[in-house]
């Protein structure tokens, strides 16, 4: 084979592997689609999504847990976690919260009776109550994340991450408590 | 041996039979016996057993491992569960764990678990087949199971109901079903589906002690 022949052919293929191993690194068009929009807060910071604002002002743990369906008793912990939100021109609601811990695990809430969080109309701000059952080995460092719709996972949309501020110790406390931890009622907790 | 039978066909019958609609036949005749002997499917298909394991062994379920502990037949489950006048409840104690890291809940939870004793009701009416999914209660608590989450251990009460005029079983098969986290064909989400059989443990099945 001519000199030239083999370096067209080698440049040819060069430039093959180049371009392969470059669209094997760039993002497809279905997860730069699906890729949330997130809005990043920690505890008492608010939340601003497209539809509506959120901020959780408390987290607790243990391991047992009451609420209107009655009581819960985990053979791991119960997280509570009471929040407020409002919608901006529309109802708002945390419909499919979801609690993502240290090792990215994710967690759905624990019963849909325990939660108490509903329609929070616009500029009338909800108080309410969401309930995971989690385990605690990987609990420290976990958020709550919020989409801003139905069961999409934020999928294209506005998804609240919020820094719960779990710690080691908080959970070892929590494991340690035998008291019963009581679902925050839900309130209207006056004009924004 | 082709050519002999095409030599054979073409010396006796060529002139009755035209060679192409002798083709069409053969070609009917060979997809008539696939069809008459089940088709291609059971040509590829490979017989499976089961693992059969004891109760107290824990199973491989991915996204669950599984402990079946025991069965039981009674009218009422604590205090908050009670069968309706005719209806037998069968009770299988099971422990498990998700082993992945998301939660399984809605169907997908309940397609993981099935018996096969008869009679069983679905919606309070006869089931027409075994593919019944049991109601799920926390042991700790009585508490209907919500979705099982990642790492948290639970034991669980599986609540089938039964006609009560059907005999009482003196032993149930459990059937422990895996999943497959993919994308729906329908609507393009995320979740579990496709519930494989893993494994069947038998049990006998004793009247439940009172508490």
């Amino acid at each position: 084979m001519a000199p030239t022949r083999l370096m067209t052919a080698s440049l040819i293929v060069s430039a093959l592997a180049i371009g392969s191993a470059i669209t094997a690194h760039l993002p497809s068009s279905d997860t730069v689609s699906e890729a949330p929009f997130e809005r990043h807060a920690a505890l008492n910071e608010q939340v601003t999504m497209r539809n509506g604002q959120l901020v959780v002002t408390q987290v607790e743990g243990a391991r047992s847990i009451a609420g209107d369906s009655g009581s819960f008793t985990s053979q791991a912990l119960f997280v509570l976690i009471t929040l407020r939100h409002a919608g901006s021109t529309q109802p708002h609601s945390v419909l499919t919260p979801y609690l993502l811990d240290a090792d990215g695990r994710r967690f759905s809430t624990a019963s849909t009776a325990l939660g108490t969080c509903t329609l929070a109309q616009p500029n009338l701000p909800q108080e309410c109550g969401v309930v995971f059952e989690v385990a605690p080995d990987t609990l420290a460092g976990a958020t709550l994340q919020v989409p801003a719709e139905g069961f999409t996972e934020g999928a294209g949309d506005d998804l609240a991450v919020i820094d719960l501020g779990i710690t080691s110790d908080h959970v070892s406390g929590w494991q340690q408590r035998t008291d019963t931890l009581k679902v925050t009622p839900a309130s209207i907790v006056g004009e924004k | 041996m082709v050519v002999r039978a095409w030599q054979l066909y073409t010396k006796h019958l060529g002139t009755i039979v035209p060679p192409r609609t002798a083709i069409v036949l053969l070609v009917a005749l060979v997809l008539l016996g696939i069809t008459t002997f089940g088709g291609w499917r059971s040509a590829t298909a490979t017989a499976t057993e089961l693992p059969t394991p004891s109760p107290g062994e824990s199973i491989d379920a991915a996204p669950l491992r599984v402990v079946a502990h025991k069965a039981f037949y009674a009218n009422e489950l604590g205090t908050s569960v009670r069968a309706q006048p005719g209806v037998r409840l069968v009770i299988v104690k099971v422990s498990v764990t998700n082993i992945s890291t998301r939660f399984v809940g809605g169907y997908a939870k309940e397609s993981m678990f099935r018996i096969d004793a008869p009679n069983l009701l679905k919606y309070g009416q006869p089931a027409r087949d075994a593919n019944v999914a049991p109601v799920a209660y926390r042991v700790l608590d009585g508490q209907p199971a919500g979705a099982y989450q990642p790492g948290v251990p639970a034991d669980l009460a599986l609540v089938w109901e039964q006609q009560a005029s059907a005999a009482i079983p003196t032993q149930v098969s459990l059937t422990v079903a895996g999943l497959t986290w993919r994308r729906s064909s329908l609507d393009g989400s995320y979740d579990w589906f496709d519930p494989t059989a893993s494994a069947v443990v038998t049990l006998p099945v004793v009247p439940l002690p009172k508490a």
